[in-house]
């Protein structure tokens, strides 16, 4: 059985060993990632940047569980995804991990209020709503509690993605070009949103850009190329 | 509530609308289920009200030839109240009209019907209470001639007075004397009017009303035992109901099988609608995932819905069958030999409901068990896709419900493979579409960017890219248009087989009963009338002695034996021939046409059809009694005969030389040009000769046609309940693909597409696609109906030119029309407002 204890604050949160990422194409093996290695300790910000189609989304993506490497190792809290069955992994993200995405994937059907709720609400907690009242406050958008949607603006609909992506106490963000979407005076907004609340919260923070004036606002940058990482 | 609940109605909320479309096919097939499954109610009901009235006494006895004494005072022995009725067609001529008709003579005495009531109008005529000669007559007659009570009809030598017309004879349906209107004489005048001589078709019966306390089924079963060699039948009223009650649960387990059929295809439009609907939900199911969902309860939050909704559309349908039972008794009431007493019987609504939800919702889990595989990755590439592969939990589903298919078929037909390959060929029919769809895209795929037109080439596309409708389109449009053609095509088999007497090469009219000494008298008629006999055949009766040496009598007691008591019971009536008639074709040994007349084995001719009931072939060994004489008789032939055909056809044929010195009677088969002739020529065979009788082949078939035209009624009204879902689940289909295809004519609307274009586009889509399931369909039901003609209903198959042609041209038009109305929305608005609306649901 997996260790699925959460490693003391000192350990790092989220740990990339030797990972690489491949897929069969139809000429061949296509290499996304070949060989990424690093760490993020309690608290960091880490931006990880690079051009169109490097292998930064695929990272993210195996960061937070979503997928598994082709060979090497990423653990969250200590814990190795690869060794989590679907469901272990769901129960993880649950518990530690916040995501906010770059087309803001609230689900349609749900309020506003109700898209915030979900994470809590999946854990089996109930009479959470003024919780999820309380951070829809935080990001401005309480009066529109009830709002669908297709009902807000694609700002609002990334408020509303921020207080899901905190709701659940997370102990590391990723954030997929969280500002992609958004014009920039927008975009602006929801960065000073994002890194406020972040701090207020102390989670560790990963975002995936190719906006440099966000990524300097990282604490760290990690440059992907070729499949491999730079330092910048 | 759990947050899968939660969620499923959260989500549910804004996508009513869509929901109720994965329902709605269902509604139509459970309706079906449950109108007849309540009206079985009824029917088993009525008929345990009305047990005793079906058969109006505690014991029958009869038989098709006069009883012996010692049988008479057996009979008489066993006490109680008895009732006698001798019955035989016969001609009867009204002095009045001057008109003759072929009736069905009923002479009876007693107090017959002990249970349930003769009903005549005037009421309370009974013609065994009256000394004077009346007759109650079937109110068919009167009709027909213009008649009223106080006229005259003459029966052979003696007139009756009709005294009142027949309302209702217990335990007898409105058919009854559709074929030879009844007539009711008293027994005492049956002499009188000198009908019954030698080579009558007679059947003879008591019915007995027994004394308080005596078991009818102990004396029935004693009296096999002492009349075993008298060849008579005996009924109780738990026989005459064990006997109806087969004939009615077969009539209504045919009608719960066609309600099956629209069942099914509201399945298959069920599994359509729901796959689409959960299409559009692939990104919340990764979101959920995502945000810490387990596979199980991302799965539960849209089963719950989908569970709902399909009870939602089982309830429906439910109401539906019962308004729709109402008019069951209507329908199917004419066949029956009683009153239907209609209630809703809520058992069986409840059964029906549950079974038809069962359905739907197997159907349903096909297309929500691969949510299981949608990957949380998903929500951060949409273009995500987990490799197709076979699932272990889908092929459960389909086994599960494959098996309560052929199982719920099998339990509907007498014979457990008829339901079996019943359901196995719908199975088939899912295959063949599958297989169509597939290959139509396949062969899309490869030239559909060859095409030069622009809206074309894009409407044939739609039909082959990623995320197509081509297979759900394809397999529901042509599921309806094969089961509906089928269905009609069966009807024009059933029906087909009355048209051959408006061919004016064969004979209209027999008579029978012709006796040898009046044979000469009545060609003169005939020929007096400027007609000829066009075909005829002296008959001699016998009996079965022996099969290969075996007696009836050890047949009857071998329990392994599995020949049919009908057969070794029945009078043969059995001709000599020269040579095989028209109707008949030798298709094993050779036809003996003559013989000496002195050594046995006679060789003679046998019905292929009968050999195979008798389990015996070319060579084989038969004893008859004729009259008294034994004579064995070998098989030198089978003959295969065309039985539709109005000839004079036989399962015995024996060769010239052997039966001429026999007791014979003959038949004869004449045209008669018009009815008139035919009248003229009736009447006056009938002054010359009383005991012969005339069949007007026409007023057969007409009867035949009227009661296949109410059978044909019947199927039809629980047909269209299979129709009903097939344009619900056409325009469900194609409302759903409508989503399918909502965002890319948006976005050809946004880079310039025109209306027009936007609809040809689409046009062409559907075109193709209802062109295809309605080829295919049409040509599958006509292999169907082929099937069913030859192997079922052994007639030969149809030749639907136009009805397939027609299928296509609906089936097309259809699509298309419902596609095009359906697309009016997209193509006429402007984009923005459109995808809006869309979005919100």
């Amino acid at each position: 059985m997996p260790d699925n204890q959460p490693t003391p604050a000192s350990a790092p949160v989220l740990e990339a060993i030797d990972v690489r990422k491949s897929y069969q194409a139809a000429h061949g093996t296509l290499e996304i990632l070949k060989g990424v290695n690093f760490t993020i300790g309690a608290g960091e910000t880490l931006a990880i940047v690079g051009p169109s189609g490097c292998g930064k989304t695929t990272l993210l993506g195996l960061c937070a569980g979503l997928d598994n490497p082709s060979a090497g190792s990423i653990r969250l809290q200590g814990v190795a995804w690869e060794n989590l069955t679907e469901d272990g992994r769901a129960k993880l993200r649950n518990e530690h991990v916040g995501f906010v995405f770059q087309n803001f994937q609230l689900i349609p059907t749900l309020t506003a209020r109700e898209n915030v709720l979900a994470p809590l609400e999946l854990r089996g907690e109930r009479g959470v709503e003024k919780k999820a009242l309380k951070w829809l406050d935080k990001v401005g958008l309480v009066d529109r509690e009830d709002h669908y949607p297709i009902q807000l603006s694609g700002g609002e609909q990334q408020r509303v993605a921020l207080a899901r992506a905190f709701i659940n106490d997370p102990k590391i963000l990723f954030a997929d070009e969280p500002t992609g979407n958004l014009d920039p005076e927008t975009g602006e907004r929801i960065e000073e949103l994002l890194f406020e609340l972040n701090r207020d919260h102390g989670a560790t923070l990963v975002l995936v850009t190719h906006d440099l004036d966000l990524a300097n606002r990282c604490q760290r940058r990690l440059g992907v190329r070729d499949g491999q990482i730079v330092q910048l | 509530m759990s947050f899968t609940l939660l969620t499923a109605w959260r989500d549910a909320r804004t996508q009513k609308k869509r929901l109720l479309l994965c329902a709605i096919s269902i509604v139509f097939g459970v309706a079906a289920l449950v109108a007849i499954n309540s009206f079985g109610d009824n029917l088993r009901s009525t008929m345990d009200e009305e047990a005793q009235t079906l058969l109006g006494s505690d014991l029958r006895i009869s038989s098709r030839t006069p009883y012996s004494e010692a049988a008479k005072f057996y009979i008489e022995s066993l006490g109680g109240d008895q009732s006698r009725e001798t019955r035989f067609s016969s001609m009867a001529y009204f002095p009045s009209t001057e008109d003759t008709r072929l009736v069905q003579v009923r002479a009876v005495e007693g107090n017959y019907p002990y249970y349930g009531e003769f009903e005549t109008l005037p009421a309370g005529v009974r013609v065994g209470d009256r000394s004077e000669a009346i007759a109650v007559v079937d109110p068919v007659l009167l009709a027909l001639f213009n008649l009223k009570v106080g006229d005259p009809i003459k029966l052979g030598q003696q007139t009756f007075t009709i005294a009142a017309e027949i309302v209702e004879v217990p335990g007898e349906s409105a058919f009854a004397g559709l074929f030879a209107p009844r007539v009711y004489i008293a027994a005492r005048y049956l002499e009188a009017t000198d009908l019954i001589g030698f080579g009558t078709i007679a059947f003879h019966r008591y019915d007995i009303k027994l004394p308080d306390g005596v078991d009818a089924d102990a004396v029935a079963e004693q009296a096999k035992q002492r009349l075993g060699g008298e060849r008579v039948r005996l009924t109780t009223i738990a026989k005459r109901k064990e006997d109806l009650g087969q004939s009615l649960e077969n009539l209504y387990r045919f009608f719960n099988l066609v309600g099956m059929i629209a069942l099914l295809l509201g399945g298959v439009g069920v599994a359509g609608a729901v796959q689409a609907y959960l299409r559009g939900k692939l990104e919340s199911v990764a979101v959920l995932r995502f945000l810490g969902c387990s596979v199980g309860a991302a799965c539960r939050v849209f089963l719950w819905q989908v569970l709902a909704v399909t009870f939602v559309g089982a309830l429906i349908g439910a109401s539906l069958g019962v308004l729709a039972q109402v008019w069951l008794p209507a329908v199917i009431g004419p066949l029956l030999p009683f009153e239907i007493e209609s209630f809703v019987s809520w058992p069986r609504v409840l059964e029906g409901m549950l079974f038809g939800w069962l359905i739907a919702a197997l159907f349903s889990l096909l297309p929500l068990l691969p949510l299981r595989k949608v990957s949380p990755l998903r929500a951060l590439r949409a273009s995500f896709q987990p490799r197709r592969q076979f699932d272990p939990l889908v092929a459960l589903v389909w086994g599960v419900i494959v098996v309560l298919l052929i199982a719920y078929c099998s339990s509907q037909t007498e014979t457990w493979w008829h339901g079996a390959a019943f359901a196995v060929g719908l199975l088939v029919a899912l295959v063949v579409f599958t297989a169509a769809a597939a290959l139509l895209r396949k062969v899309l795929s490869l030239v559909a960017g060859r095409v030069q037109s622009y809206v074309c080439r894009q409407g044939l596309a739609n039909l082959h890219r990623p995320n197509n409708r081509t297979l759900f389109l394809v397999v529901t449009l042509g599921m309806g248009a094969f089961l509906i053609q089928t269905l009609f095509l069966i009807e024009g088999v059933l029906l087909s087989d009355t048209q051959l007497v408006d061919d004016a090469n064969e004979p209209n009219t027999m008579f029978f009963d012709i006796q040898t000494d009046q044979l000469a008298g009545f060609e003169d008629i005939v020929q007096g009338e400027g007609m000829t006999i066009a075909d005829g055949a002296p008959i001699v009766a016998m009996r079965l002695e022996k099969v290969n040496g075996r007696t009836v009598a050890q047949i009857k007691a071998d329990p392994t034996s599995d020949i049919d008591n009908w057969i070794i019971n029945r009078e043969w009536r059995s001709t000599w021939r020269g040579q095989p008639s028209v109707t008949e074709t030798v298709v094993a040994g050779e036809f003996a046409g003559q013989w000496n007349g002195f050594e046995e084995p006679v060789p003679i001719s046998l019905e292929d059809g009968m050999a195979e009931d008798l389990r015996i072939g070319v060579g084989d060994t038969l004893t008859f009694n004729i009259q008294g004489l034994t004579l064995q008789c070998k098989v030198s032939s089978l003959r295969e005969v065309d039985w539709k055909r109005m000839r004079p056809n036989f399962f015995a044929v024996f060769p010239e030389g052997v039966l001429e010195g026999a007791p014979t009677w003959h038949l004869a088969f004449i045209r008669a040009p018009d009815k008139e002739s035919l009248a003229t020529l009736q009447r006056k065979v009938v002054q010359a000769y009383p005991n012969i009788t005339a069949v007007d082949l026409s007023i057969v078939l007409d009867g035949l046609r009227d009661i296949l035209g109410r059978v044909a009624f019947a199927l039809r009204f629980m047909a269209s309940f299979t129709l009903l879902t097939g344009v619900v689940v056409l325009a469900s289909a194609v409302i759903t693909s409508r989503y399918q295809r909502f965002r890319e004519s948006v976005l050809l609307r946004t880079i310039g597409a025109s209306a027009k274009q936007i609809r040809a586009i689409m046009a062409v889509e559907y075109l193709a696609v209802g062109l295809l399931a309605g080829l295919v369909g049409a040509l599958l039901a006509w292999a169907a109906a082929a099937g069913l003609a030859i192997w079922v209903f052994e007639t030969d198959p149809p030749v639907p030119i136009i009805a397939t042609l027609v299928t296509i041209i609906v089936t097309t038009a259809l699509t298309l029309f419902t596609g095009l109305a359906n697309s009016r929305g997209i193509s006429n608005s402007p984009p923005l407002a459109v995808l809006r609306s869309e979005e919100a649901g």
